[in-house]
């Protein structure tokens, strides 16, 4: 019995994200959408944000939920501080990576590390407003409803493929920010990164992305 | 002269007699049992060293029924390392990261979470008192050369060592227990480079 509700739950879970996927129509206007978020990106120095991150792990019903802040300052530093349920800090500056795990400090260059290359790449290009010119490396696909523009990426390099088959970019329509991150692993598994309570061009120090 | 010698080699021989005692019929109490039930699941933050890699992140641990676990170790933003299901005597590998994904390494990590769970078919031979203490030692039968010390007065499992061959002997310690469940868990390998840290961050 219990079986037969659990399938029924996971299948009404599933018919909700695809729900969520079904409002969305292909974006016919590119070019207006490409040209909208250069212009705003221009005028972004900085973002501060906070942010859920949510992983779902098929077949299961728990979702594994863990919030912090995010900051971003041009051209290429990006902060992501993991304050709950545990403490978590990467630091990107330019193309050096520092993490600090409870008193731990690790320094290294983001080449060496392919999948935080992809991640630094990716969210840097969003912010910077030139992800959509990431057709070497990615097949883009545009959607939108009436809340985001939505760009759809399949990685072409089979390293990257092999650890997560599409990423979906969610860009607020109001002011054209990243509100959402999801990244689709190979398998049913993803993780949504949800973008809350987003500040642009406050003040941010340069000390903010150097570990103390 | 030959005298001599004889009476030493039998003194040797006593002196090296185990101190375990044989027990031919007691309660159950002495089998390892699961610190995780059907209904709870345990977030672990967690640190691998296996054979050179280096890898740091959250382990999820989530029975599934009773005789089956799920355990999922994804890096701290949320990228998946590897997913194995425990289902009783089975192993299954639903996922494992290419770094990872060779035989030897993934066997080795999935038996360490199956004896760490205490998923064991135990069966009790000898047990021994540790002098002025709390704690007592057992003796498996089963699996074999499996030692483990429960300590007074709930007999929670605070270590397991287990050899399972010669290159691979393996020993874990549970500490810092909250309602029965250990917040730090520690698996060290003797012989192989392979050691694991869990420090409990959530439970549901």
């Amino acid at each position: 019995m219990f079986k037969y509700i659990f399938l029924c739950f996971f299948r009404f879970s599933q018919f909700i994200l695809i729900a969520q996927d079904a409002d969305l129509k292909i974006l016919s206007d590119t070019v207006a959408f490409k040209n909208k978020l250069s212009q705003i990106t221009q005028k972004t120095q900085t973002i501060e944000s906070d942010f859920v991150q949510e992983k779902h792990l098929s077949m299961l019903t728990d979702v594994i939920t863990s919030e912090g802040v995010f900051k971003f300052k041009k051209e290429n530093k990006i902060r992501w501080e993991y304050q709950k349920p545990f403490k978590y800090l990467v630091l990107i500056n330019n193309n050096k990576i520092s993490i600090k795990d409870e008193n731990k400090t690790n320094t290294f260059d983001a080449k060496s590390n392919k999948a935080f290359e992809m991640m630094n790449t990716i969210i840097g290009n969003c912010l910077k407003g030139t992800i959509l010119n990431s057709q070497a490396d990615f097949k883009l696909n545009y959607f939108e409803n009436t809340e985001f523009y939505v760009v759809k990426m399949i990685p072409k390099k089979k390293e990257v493929l092999s650890v997560l088959s599409e990423i979906s970019l969610f860009f607020d329509k109001s002011d054209m920010t990243v509100s959402k991150i999801k990244m689709q692993e190979s398998t049913d598994d993803f993780t949504l990164i949800v973008f809350k309570n987003k500040k642009q061009n406050v003040n941010i120090s340069d000390e903010a992305f150097i570990i103390n | 002269m030959r005298l001599l010698l004889l009476i030493s080699l039998i003194i040797f021989i006593c002196s090296c007699k185990s101190t375990y005692k044989t027990i031919k019929s007691d309660t159950e109490k002495y089998y390892p049992a699961s610190f995780i039930s059907e209904s709870t699941s345990l977030l672990y933050k967690t640190k691998i060293d296996a054979f050179g890699n280096y890898f740091s992140g959250l382990l999820f641990i989530k029975p599934q029924s009773s005789d089956s676990v799920r355990i999922v170790f994804m890096s701290e933003l949320g990228l998946k390392f590897f997913d194995f299901e425990i289902i009783g005597n089975e192993n299954k590998i639903n996922y494992c990261l290419e770094a990872l994904n060779k035989p030897y390494i993934v066997n080795t990590l999935v038996n360490d979470f199956r004896i760490m769970l205490l998923k064991v078919d135990a069966k009790k031979i000898k047990s021994k008192q540790i002098a002025d203490s709390d704690i007592s030692s057992i003796k498996y039968l089963k699996p074999k050369k499996t030692i483990c010390k429960f300590q007074k007065p709930d007999d929670r499992v605070i270590e397991l060592k287990h050899k399972s061959s010669f290159s691979k002997s393996v020993r874990i310690t549970y500490s810092d227990f909250i309602n029965k469940i250990p917040e730090k868990i520690n698996i060290i390998h003797r012989y192989i480079k392979l050691s694991i840290e869990l420090n409990l961050i959530e439970k549901k």
